[in-house]
């Protein structure tokens, strides 16, 4: 009996381990083009969020990155805009990170060769086909690409190499060069239609781990890297947000974000002033003033997405606004718009105040730069959330209804 | 009552240091690990205590140095020069240069790329010829007349250079008190830091105990201790000369070894559960020993309950005519889940991993003995290992390993072998084959 107690003894103790879990930290987590699409085949709506607990109030929906799926199944890369130094441009989305401190660059190897000796390099079967070294499942899959060229002998036949292994076992002289962008994308997803985005973005294929994949190629020069540990540098998106009636923080997807500038080195410059620097984005909310108002003209789809959003009370616009105030501002935020339910005057009391003009202060100021962010609000209720992006800004949408396609840098090679 | 009262108390009151297997009987020869996790059959159970002066004394201090010389080819790493894929550490097997019996490779120097945490411990030679202070090892083991308890610790002393700096570690790699509560029954509780019970290599941890230099490519998974509590029990079948043995515990952090999945707390408040079902068949001619071994809980790699991790194995060991063999297979999944910690830092992301590999080990024990020369060894063991992080490229690789050992007198062993280590698929091919040996002065 004594020892049966003994080990009815043990075994309560044993029992009594602790078993209670302190709150763990957030795990990283990272959507590509395969998980929006693996939710959406899981019935899941285009409204629902992810990375809903980073930061961002309301996450990302679903929508905002890809459509639903069609009845055979593909879907079409969504479009949305936002501001870059006080122009308006479209981009994609093709990543989100959640609870990632950095993303790295990763290899891409493409096969080239010289027809004769000393002559120049050419895609080997004449066709720049990357292998991939990580695919889309792995968190530490990045859609950001350091090209190392292999110089593989003339003969070669074209599709012989399809694996980082054949590559590194292979001996070949190596040439790391430019940096690219160019996320892996399961079949099915498509582009928008060319008459509604004229990107210059350039579907290709290539090969992971002997099979061929999909990519879309967004081009050179997007993004910039620290070379000591090929971690890819972030720029800032501001997300403006409204504090409500209740103390609760709103935020609508219709109030297009503004793009911070990206670091030194990274992107091109498109005419007309605009920018389309880094690919990698990190988010960042800014609370704006409760007297500051969205420009939205009444009954729009605008007006509707921005009430639904709870945002209706932070809505404002100037009656006999013309088609291009209207098309060049809705969806931006005035800091001085004026609130004729208390009385007090604004720019959207006169439409000739909506544009605005350094020579008069009773004009609109707008918030569509980094630098009007930082001229004119309260940056102490900047919030970094734990969410990046890979947003790549792909047009540049002029007031007058024209789409501009960002150029492309000057291939390397 | 209260005796047994107060035992159980020390053991679980007193459980947070650390510990291991307890050497109740004397190092079973290397090649012959006869010694089961809790050898009972070899001690005499709880007997009253001798009176007088010729008591044995309750107190033993056993031991072993591990002096090692080393040299692996390229530069002691896996990571193949011209490779930027990141993290560094998932591509290649980092484990696979190891120079000693703790596992330690030659160097994990990635040249500043990113790694993130599949790592062993390294002793910083690089692709040099060096010595090596593999380890002191220090004992203790306290069995009192008046009590079916025995109190075991073992303390190493790890000398290391890390390449940039001093690195040597004092390590308590087992501390534990073990109750027998049941004179007449082999039934053992134990409490405390100490050995894994999944499958059989761990049996073989130490260099004094080891067949040859350095573990299996899949020791990593099955030999690390913990801390925690375990039971063991044995039944004998006389009648079929066979006996049937269950193993069974729950830690903080299951079997891997420590630079995977620190075992000193539990980073998710909950344990992880192991076990090892064993046959044993025992005749003149022959020894069979089979065993299936599980293992099921939290990652303790990580703070979320729900990132699971669950092995199962199969060992078998087979002596007949001085020709031994072992082998074991091992399949190990682990679920995705939060942040990393490891013994060696923390890291960003804690992968999905799959693995299953094993090894096949044969040894022949030369049949004479002359003067000092106790035993002459010759070995060889094939070891294959397939492993993949999600979404990762999945890498396959395996090892030749071929050697002999020498036991002089009863203190003195000495060993060498090379281990051919092959990238098969994924991994690209480097240089890191391996020379290594090792001098054991054991007390």
């Amino acid at each position: 009996m004594g020892s049966v107690f003994r080990v009815a003894a043990f075994a309560a103790l044993i029992a009594l381990g602790g078993c209670s879990q302190a709150p763990a930290p957030p795990a990283a987590k990272l959507w590509t083009l395969f998980d929006v699409q693996a939710l959406y085949a899981g019935g899941a709506p285009g409204s629902k969020a992810i990375a809903a607990d980073a930061g961002l109030p309301g996450g990302i929906r679903l929508d905002l990155i890809s459509s639903p799926l069609a009845s055979d199944g593909s879907s079409t890369l969504a479009v949305r805009t936002a501001w870059a130094n006080g122009q308006l441009v479209a981009f994609l989305t093709t990543e989100v990170w959640a609870n990632y401190p950095q993303v790295w660059m990763q290899p891409a190897y493409v096969p080239v060769t010289r027809a004769s000796a000393g002559g120049p390099l050419q895609f080997l079967g004449g066709v720049r086909r990357p292998i991939f070294s990580v695919g889309a499942a792995s968190a530490f899959y990045s859609p950001f690409l350091q090209i190392v060229y292999a110089e593989v002998p003339a003969d070669t036949a074209p599709d012989a190499l399809t694996s980082a292994k054949q590559i590194l076992d292979g001996g070949y002289p190596l040439t790391p060069s430019e940096g690219r962008t160019m996320p892996l994308v399961p079949d099915g997803v498509a582009l928008p239609p060319s008459g509604e985005l004229p990107t210059n973005v350039v579907p290709g294929t290539g090969f992971l781990d002997g099979t061929l994949v999909s990519f879309l190629d967004f081009g050179a020069s997007m993004f910039t890297w620290d070379p000591a540990t090929n971690v890819v540098q972030e720029a800032p998106i501001y997300v403006l947000t409204f504090v409500g009636p209740d103390g609760s923080v709103l935020a609508s997807p219709s109030i297009p974000t503004i793009l911070g500038a990206g670091p030194p080195g990274s992107g091109v410059a498109p005419p007309g002033g605009g920018q389309r620097n880094s690919a990698y984005y990190r988010v960042h909310t800014v609370v704006v003033p409760s007297t500051a108002r969205v420009f939205a003209q009444p009954g729009s789809q605008l007006e509707s997405d921005l009430q639904a959003a709870g945002l209706a009370a932070f809505t404002g616009f100037a009656p006999g606004a013309s088609d291009v105030q209207i098309a060049t501002f809705s969806g931006r935020v005035a800091l001085n718009p004026g609130d004729p339910a208390q009385g007090a005057s604004g720019c959207f009391d006169d439409p000739t105040l909506v544009n605005h003009s350094d020579a008069n202060p009773a004009s609109c100021l707008w918030l569509g730069s980094e630098a009007a962010l930082e001229a004119n609000l309260d940056l102490s209720t900047e919030e970094t959330t734990a969410i990046t992006v890979n947003w790549e800004v792909t047009d540049l949408l002029e007031p007058d209804g024209t789409i501009v396609a960002v150029p492309q840098p000057v291939e390397p090679l | 009552m209260k005796r047994v009262a107060v035992a159980v108390a020390i053991l679980f009151c007193g459980g947070r240091a650390s510990g291991q297997t307890a050497p109740i009987a004397p190092a079973a020869p290397p090649f012959e690990p006869e010694a089961e996790p809790e050898p009972i059959n070899d001690s005499d159970g709880y007997t009253p205590a001798v009176e007088g002066a010729a008591a044995p004394s309750p107190l033993s201090i056993d031991g072993y140095i591990d002096v090692g010389f080393a040299k692996a080819q390229g530069d002691g790493t896996s990571f193949a020069p011209n490779d930027q894929s990141i993290p560094a550490d998932y591509g290649v097997d980092t484990f696979a240069p190891a120079v000693n019996s703790r596992g330690d490779v030659a160097s994990t120097n990635s040249n500043g790329r990113f790694v993130n945490g599949f790592l062993p411990r390294s002793v910083g030679t690089g692709g040099n010829a060096s010595f090596l202070l593999n380890t002191l090892d220090v004992d203790l083991k306290y069995a009192p007349a008046s009590a079916p308890l025995m109190v075991f610790s073992r303390v190493q002393l790890l000398p290391r250079f890390t390449g940039s700096g001093d690195g040597t570690r004092v390590y308590v790699e087992q501390a534990f008190g073990r109750l027998v509560p049941f004179d007449s029954q082999e039934f053992a509780l134990a409490a405390g830091k100490f050995d894994s019970v999944f499958g059989i290599e761990y049996l073989d941890n130490q260099a004094n105990i080891r067949t040859g230099v350095t573990p299996s490519l899949v020791a990593r998974y099955t030999t690390g201790q913990s801390i925690g509590a375990k039971l063991f029990y044995r039944v004998q079948i006389q009648p079929l000369q066979s006996a049937v043995s269950l193993n069974v515990s729950a830690t903080n952090s299951g079997n891997f070894v420590e630079s995977l999945q620190p075992p000193d707390a539990s980073l998710t408040g909950k344990p992880v559960g192991a076990g090892r079902l064993g046959y044993e068949l025992n005749t003149r001619g022959i020894q069979v020993k089979l065993g299936a071994s599980g293992l099921y809980g939290p990652r303790n790699d990580q703070a979320y309950q729900a990132a699971d991790q669950k092995a199962y194995g199969l060992d078998a060991r087979v002596a007949v005519a001085g020709v031994y063999l072992n082998a074991e297979y091992v399949h190990v999944e682990e679920g995705e889940g939060g942040p990393k910690t490891t013994s060696l830092g923390n890291f960003p992301i804690s992968s999905s991993f799959y693995v299953r590999g094993g090894y096949l080990q044969l040894a022949y024990a030369l049949p004479f003995s002359i003067g000092a020369l106790h035993k002459l060894t010759v070995y060889g063991r094939y070891d294959r290992r397939h492993a993949w992080f999600e979404g990762y490229t999945p890498i396959t690789v395996d090892r030749f390993t071929g050697g002999v050992r020498i036991d002089l007198w009863e203190a003195i062993i000495m060993k060498a072998e090379y281990l051919d280590n092959r990238e098969l698929a994924g991994a690209p091919t480097v240089a890191n084959n391996v020379f290594t040996s090792s001098l054991v002065y054991s007390w």
